[in-house]
């Protein structure tokens, strides 16, 4: 018996969803090798998930992001430069940036919660034994995410298979790199943006960014 | 006895008259000129002898000195009237008479027996004074008949008081009463009120004794009236200065405080004789008057002229910014003349910004659009994108096969439950339905290339947004320039009046002649305050050289008379010691004519003496002046000397009889000269007067 993605009718192209998810987890997980679970990757949060998602899936979030911290501590960013302006002229190419910006229905106001949409990908995920919800005994309340051995396969078998997600590979990479910086940026407010997320969400971001890209580049 | 005699040698007397200092017109103006030169260099001496001249200083100081005609000497008084009891109700008709005559002359009798008021009758009769005389008895009293002479010529004063109504004259010759009131002789004054009495009196004693009168200034005493007036010493002033009575004895020779201001010193030098007293009081009236024009002057021009000064500048400035704003104005190339191009302006003006609003809106419209597309291309894009993956992935996710139901998550990997579900197509837990693998609506490389065809069609259309757009951004902008351009020029053509001229330009024009007429204005009041201040450096000169002159004349007339001071100083000292004033070592009449006193080696005024004291030294004072003039003829003063009444709290037994003895020698030296009525309710001064001198009170106690 096979169960498709559709079994849930509630994404279009449900399957890249998933695809992305699990590339997601796949560059932004702490990767494991143990002797019964082999190669792993796992997520310490569903939020720590979301979050990543997030970034992978709005990269114009992700470089303005990238282009105010580094605005506002070029010091401290300076070993990270040519990676932030790498990361912002891929943004830049083609108006990648809004091109490439995934909307999840259920996240309008929300893009980086935890949405419903987010669950059922889980779900679908799980049931395929793709990944698995590990409750945490030391962090009460939080669940791990764990991308099994089947999971870090069937990443490996999209990045072969599908030269699209090439893009989801950099975005994640470079998440991972700076996911301690975007940890501590506040998401309800994204002041990085310069105007409120409801306009931000309205507007193509490509123009601010090449804007902020040409003051600190040029 | 105390001898009195002084000659005029001894006086000084002959010497004043031929003093190197004698004070005339010139010495006065060179010697204020001098003395303001030093301060005041651009004051010539011509201009001092202008203001002098121009103030009337020459003529007073030419001015003859009225001569006297002789010493007063009253030779009978006699008062007719009713008395009217009080326990009784009714009246008692009397009539008084006493011929008197040189010398002294007493009255002693207890108080209320009348003996002051036959003394106050004597001065009402000769000076129309009647302040003495009690109102209660003022009423009993209806005629009074004084026979007198001056220096010889003889005269009888006569007044009648029937009510409130006073009336009567002064008769040459001595007259009885009928004779007076049935025209023996017609009078040489004659008076039908309280004033005329005064002021015939005054003109007629001060005529016959020489007397000039020296006027002298003051501010009113109301509080409304701040003028400075000029008053007049007369003979009544003089004659009152020669009554001593119990009222008097605070003041050496007149009370201030009864409103005769500086009369003191000027009754002092009139007596004394002093020529130019009337010259020396007429410069200071003048100086007084000068300095109160000078102070008002100057309270006016004050603050003025700066305030003034002020305005116009910032009147001027104002002035120079709506020359500049009216030269702007009159730059304008055009110049609208009729209301209808100004109407035509606005018109078009309105279409244009009517088809400029229309644009803009289109332009919104066709930004909003054009956001839009991009917003629909970018859809499409994301949609392209979506389908790529979507492609690329569908089949590999898909492969994936359950191992659990998706919503319970319970293991489906057994066989049995795997063939129900293959058969039932839900989940042999949950219920749920389990579709096989879909199969995807359409070739995704159709859907791609519609997608592409999409998003071409839709950059065509944003292509053609944009050639619109800046088709209508050109216009606008066109329209905008050409709206800016009218705007301009209407509001230029709005600032000028009609017929060339816009209300604002009127306006500013208007404001401009406003202001043209508000510093004229200014001006003339600046020329008004020039000329007032002016005005205040003349008043300044005049006050400067008068208040000078005032100051050299008085200088001047102090000097000449100092030894006539000296020889008064003396006598007084004798006098005085003589009635028992202790410790008096010498009286000092000081420039300022303040008499002092040195008392036990300190210098003190009338005033500071103990009050049975100041009564000796007052008599002292006036029988010196009296004397003076008798002995050596300096003066005018008219041998007439009132004393009346000195109580037991002023004068004590011992001194009382001292005083009299030195009367009565006065009286024996001089008697034929002077002529001294004493009245006295003490018996003790029966001890040296003369019996023939003395009248005592009738068997009722009292003198009529």
């Amino acid at each position: 018996m096979v169960t498709t993605a559709a079994d849930l009718d509630l994404l279009p192209h449900f399957e890249r969803h998933i695809a992305r998810v699990v590339l997601v987890l796949y560059f932004c997980g702490e990767a494991n090798a143990g002797l019964f679970d082999g190669q792993t990757r796992q997520m310490d949060s569903l939020a720590k998930l979301a979050r990543c998602d997030f970034w992978v899936r709005e990269p114009g979030h992700l470089a303005l992001a990238l282009l105010d911290t580094l605005a506002l501590d070029p010091a401290r960013l300076q070993p990270q430069r040519d990676l932030i302006r790498a990361a912002t002229e891929r943004a830049l190419t083609d108006g990648a940036a809004d091109r490439h910006r995934v909307i999840l229905p259920g996240a309008a106001y929300k893009p980086w919660s935890i949405s419903g949409e987010m669950n059922t990908i889980l779900s679908w995920l799980a049931s395929r034994a793709v990944i698995s919800d590990r409750p945490s005994f030391t962090k009460a309340g939080s669940h791990q995410i764990v991308l099994e051995e089947r999971g870090v396969a069937l990443a490996q078998q999209i990045l072969e298979a599908a030269p699209s997600f090439d893009w989801y590979r950099l975005q994640s990479e470079t998440v991972r790199v700076f996911l301690p910086l975007l940890e501590n940026l506040d998401l309800s407010t994204m002041s990085y943006l310069g105007c409120s997320p409801m306009q931000a969400s309205a507007l193509p971001l490509v123009p601010t960014i090449k804007e902020r890209y040409e003051r600190l580049f040029n | 006895m105390s001898d009195y005699s002084t000659d005029s040698h001894h006086l000084g007397g002959g010497d004043v008259h031929t003093h190197p200092l004698l004070l005339t017109f010139e010495r006065l103006v060179q010697e204020t000129a001098h003395q303001l030169a030093p301060d005041y260099p651009h004051i010539s001496i011509d201009t001092v002898r202008d203001v002098l001249a121009d103030a009337g200083i020459d003529e007073y100081l030419r001015q003859a000195i009225p001569v006297s005609q002789g010493r007063l000497i009253v030779q009978r008084v006699q008062v007719i009237g009713e008395k009217r009891r009080t326990e009784s109700g009714g009246t008692k008709r009397f009539e008084y008479q006493r011929d008197l005559g040189t010398g002294l002359w007493a009255w002693v009798g207890p108080n209320g027996s009348g003996k002051s008021t036959l003394l106050n009758c004597i001065v009402w009769a000769l000076t129309g004074a009647d302040s003495g005389i009690s109102k209660r008895v003022r009423g009993w009293i209806s005629d009074v008949v004084v026979w007198f002479s001056v220096g010889g010529e003889k005269f009888t004063s006569r007044v009648n008081r029937s009510g409130e109504s006073i009336t009567g004259g002064v008769f040459p010759g001595h007259l009885s009463l009928d004779e007076a009131d049935l025209g023996f002789a017609l009078p040489v004054v004659s008076f039908k009120s309280r004033d005329e009495m005064r002021d015939a009196l005054d003109v007629f004693f001060m005529r016959q004794l020489g007397i000039s009168s020296l006027r002298w200034t003051a501010h009113g005493s109301q509080k409304d009236d701040p003028d400075l007036h000029a008053h007049s010493t007369t003979w009544r002033t003089y004659a009152h200065a020669i009554q001593i009575e119990d009222d008097s004895y605070d003041d050496l020779i007149i009370d201030p405080q009864k409103g005769y201001g500086r009369q003191d010193r000027k009754i002092l030098e009139m007596m004394l004789g002093v020529d130019h007293a009337r010259a020396v009081a007429e410069i200071q009236v003048q100086a007084d008057f000068a300095r109160e024009a000078y102070g008002r002057a100057r309270a006016r021009v004050s603050g003025k002229q700066s305030g003034i000064a002020e305005q116009v500048l910032l009147l001027e400035q104002e002035r120079a910014d709506l020359e500049k704003a009216i030269t702007l104005m009159q730059s304008e190339p055009t110049v609208i003349e009729d209301d209808r191009d100004l109407t035509a302006m606005r018109e078009q003006r309105a279409a244009i910004l009517t088809e400029q609003n229309r644009l803009a809106e289109e332009i919104n419209a066709l930004r909003a659009q054009r956001a839009q597309l991009e917003r629909d291309v970018l859809d499409a894009e994301r949609e392209k994108i979506a389908l790529n993956e979507q492609n690329e992935v569908k089949y590999l996710v898909n492969s994936l096969a359950v191992v659990r139901c998706p919503h319970c998550e319970a293991s489906v990997d057994t066989p049995e439950r795997l063939a129900r579900e293959r058969d039932a197509h839900v989940c042999f837990v949950c219920d749920q339905p389990l579709q096989a693998t879909r199969i995807l609506g359409g070739d995704v490389k159709v859907v791609l290339h519609e997608r592409d065809e999409e998003i071409s069609a839709l950059r065509k259309s944003i292509k053609r947004s944009d050639e619109d757009l800046a088709a209508l951004e050109e216009k606008f902008s066109a329209h905008q320039v050409e709206a800016a351009r009218l705007g301009k020029a209407l509001e230029s053509s709005v600032q000028q009046a009609r017929k060339g001229f816009t209300v604002s330009y009127t306006n500013l024009l208007l404001r401009k002649g406003q202001i043209e007429g508000q510093i004229e204005q200014l001006r003339r009041s600046q020329a008004e305050v020039e000329d007032e201040q002016k005005e205040v450096e003349t008043a300044q000169l005049w006050h400067l050289i008068l208040q000078t002159a005032a100051g050299i004349a008085d200088e001047s007339v102090y000097s000449m008379y100092q030894n006539v001071y000296n020889a008064l100083s003396q006598l007084v000292v004798q006098l005085a010691t003589d009635f028992g004033l202790p410790d008096l070592e010498r009286v000092i009449i000081d420039e300022k004519r303040y008499v002092r006193l040195v008392q036990g080696g300190i210098t003190i005024g009338h005033n500071d003496l103990a009050r049975s004291e100041r009564v000796k030294f007052k008599v002292a004072f006036h029988l010196a002046l009296m004397l003076i003039q008798v002995r050596a003829g300096l003066g005018k003063h008219p041998g007439f000397l009132i004393i009346d009444t000195p109580g037991t709290a002023e004068v004590d037994e011992a001194d009382l009889v001292a005083m009299t003895r030195d009367l009565v020698n006065i009286y024996d030296e001089f008697g034929d000269q002077v002529q001294i009525l004493l009245a006295t309710a003490r018996e003790e001064a029966l001890h040296y007067l003369p019996p023939a001198v003395v009248q005592r009170t009738n068997g009722e106690g009292t003198f009529f």
